[in-house]
């Protein structure tokens, strides 16, 4: 466009400073009883007038800045925070404290087949999936038959979900997920499951993908697809970010901690 | 390679730079304090996903149904059926074509109360979307609402367009009134629908107070039985109308008694207090709703 400002950010980023993420528990599923109880359990003599609820920071004062062309292995044991990063990267979480900046379009995947209905058919299945990741109709309309086809699925388009088998139902869900344009492009977990010809075939694919997008942010336990994806990778633990590096750095002093 | 233009996406404290500060085309906002126009504008984007949600739920409401759609009809007019015959026959309203005055008060009471008892689970259920994806979630109540506008609209035309002649319905000039009508009711019922979406992610009890409350606030408004015939005569003392007034809903469905039943054009005092009652719901819900957005998915 001609009249684009000089300030006009060109490529994707994401700068995060001093982001934290604090969780109270309990604050699920409340009753009006347990919300009185709470609230007015004093004036019935109760014996603390408002429990203490429990704080739990999943995020400590996270600094990160990522620029087009980062690929960001982001590694940790089970509860180290690295899905919980992601969604605050998504914009899923509102950070509790802190700031995120982020630039472009983002398409997190946390989960495959995310928001499939098992009534509708798969071509019902793939726009639905599109809309929910913001994507135009008729981007998707274009890209219909690539997807299909990718999955093995050409046959089965009008068919209902319900009537796939599991194996099926992954093909179309990581087709449909790898297909997705955006800047800025968050993986957890989602790796290729299935025979050894398909599980080559999605791992091409991926990095296809992964060379399409202007910024990645890979979770993964399998340190091995972090080296071969990632360039950079940051080590969570307990919420706080231990180490940042190169991909080699971080997941060799990461092997020799284990 | 960007399907849309570079957004700037800031969020959480201290505070972001003002959109002033950016660009025309890049949206810049705190979450917490989103601003009124992105939030307007990421709907928008979204578009697409609530047509989707709506064709979705009227598709699969009536798939594999030997009856399909005519259940959308039927269900209705059974219902009348069942109250005109308790009404007429054994309660004894004593009252010319009961049965369209039924037809004009209960199809848009349906929608309102179905679509608030709906739309009140409508995040709940969808937990693993709210907490995966980021999408503005009022998607899921209006997706609710429309699914059942839709629906309503349809058994609407048939039932007092093809059976309402049979029953003594003459159509008449103050039928204009009814596409008001139409959008007071839709707006109301979103209104609501926002509030108890967002209401029940943080008190569960909210979807069983709904379905307390709807039986009971449809039998405080006259919808089974009018307040007065058009011959003048009252149903309900005149003493008491002010009180029946006072119901948010009153004058809303008004708009749909007075046309079809009457066959005359609603009150210039029902169309004033439809209108307004409407658009305050409207904004005071979905404002609500906005306000508590961002936080729900830690309350799921």
């Amino acid at each position: 466009m001609s009249h684009e400002r000089r300030d006009m950010p060109t490529t994707p980023s994401i700068l995060l400073e001093g982001v934290g993420l604090r969780f109270v528990m309990g604050r699920g599923a409340s009753s009006v009883k347990s919300e009185a109880l709470r609230r007015f359990g004093s004036l019935f003599g109760g014996a603390s007038p408002l429990p203490v609820r429990e704080e739990v920071w999943s995020l400590h004062d996270i600094n990160l800045k990522l620029v087009q062309g980062d690929r960001l292995g982001v590694i940790g044991r089970n509860g180290a925070g690295k899905t919980t990063l992601l969604r605050v990267l998504a914009g899923i979480y509102p950070p509790t404290r802190g700031r995120v900046t982020r630039v472009g379009s983002i398409a997190p995947v946390l989960q495959l087949g995310l928001g499939f209905n098992a009534e509708l058919t798969g071509r019902e299945n793939v726009f639905l999936a599109a809309a929910m990741a913001g994507m135009p109709r008729a981007r998707m309309k274009q890209k219909l038959d690539e997807i299909f086809s990718f999955a093995e699925l050409s046959d089965y388009r009008e068919v209902p979900l319900k009537y796939y088998s599991s194996g099926m139902y992954a093909r179309l869900a990581f087709a449909v997920a790898t297909e997705l344009e955006t800047d800025i492009l968050l993986l957890d977990e989602v790796f290729a499951v299935g025979d050894l010809h398909w599980v080559a075939r999605a791992m091409e694919r991926i990095e296809r993908l992964i060379e399409r997008v202007g910024i990645l942010v890979f979770v993964s336990h399998d340190l091995s697809l972090v080296e071969r994806l990632c360039n950079r990778a940051i080590r969570l633990e307990g919420g706080v970010l231990q180490q940042e590096g190169t991909v080699e750095e971080v997941v060799a002093s990461y092997r020799e901690s284990a | 390679m960007s399907i849309q233009p570079f957004a700037i996406h800031c969020y959480g404290a201290p505070a972001c730079p003002r959109r002033a500060a950016a660009p025309d085309r890049i949206g810049v906002h705190e979450a917490a304090t989103m601003l009124l126009r992105e939030r307007v504008k990421e709907l928008f984007r979204y578009r697409e996903l609530l047509w989707l949600l709506v064709r979705q739920d009227l598709a699969l409401r009536y798939r594999r149904t030997v009856l399909g759609f005519f259940w959308s009809l039927l269900s209705p007019v059974a219902t009348m059926v069942i109250l005109a015959t308790v009404f007429h026959f054994v309660i004894r309203i004593d009252m010319a074509s009961y049965a369209v005055f039924l037809l004009a008060s209960m199809l848009p009471w349906s929608f309102f109360a179905v679509t608030l008892t709906e739309s009140s689970v409508s995040i709940l259920h969808k937990h693993d979307l709210v907490s995966r994806q980021p999408f503005p979630k009022l998607v899921l109540p209006l997706a609710t609402a429309g699914s059942n506008l839709v629906n309503f609209l349809l058994s609407f035309g048939v039932l007092v367009g093809l059976v309402g002649p049979q029953l003594g319905v003459m159509p008449s000039w103050a039928w204009v009134y009814l596409p008001l009508g139409f959008v007071c009711v839709f707006a109301f019922t979103v209104g609501l629908a926002a509030i108890a979406a967002a209401s029940t992610v943080y008190l569960r009890d909210v979807q069983q107070i709904v379905t307390v409350v709807l039986p009971a606030w449809m039998y405080a408004t006259p919808i089974l039985y009018p307040l007065e015939l058009p011959n003048g005569q009252e149903i309900v003392p005149e003493a008491f109308h002010a009180y029946f007034k006072l119901n948010p809903i009153y004058a809303i469905l008004q708009l749909f008694v007075r046309p079809i039943y009457w066959g005359t054009a609603p009150d210039a005092s029902d169309i004033t207090a439809a209108l307004s009652t409407s658009a305050l719901v409207l904004v005071v819900g979905v404002a609500f709703f906005w306000w508590r957005e961002d936080e729900l998915v830690f309350h799921l």
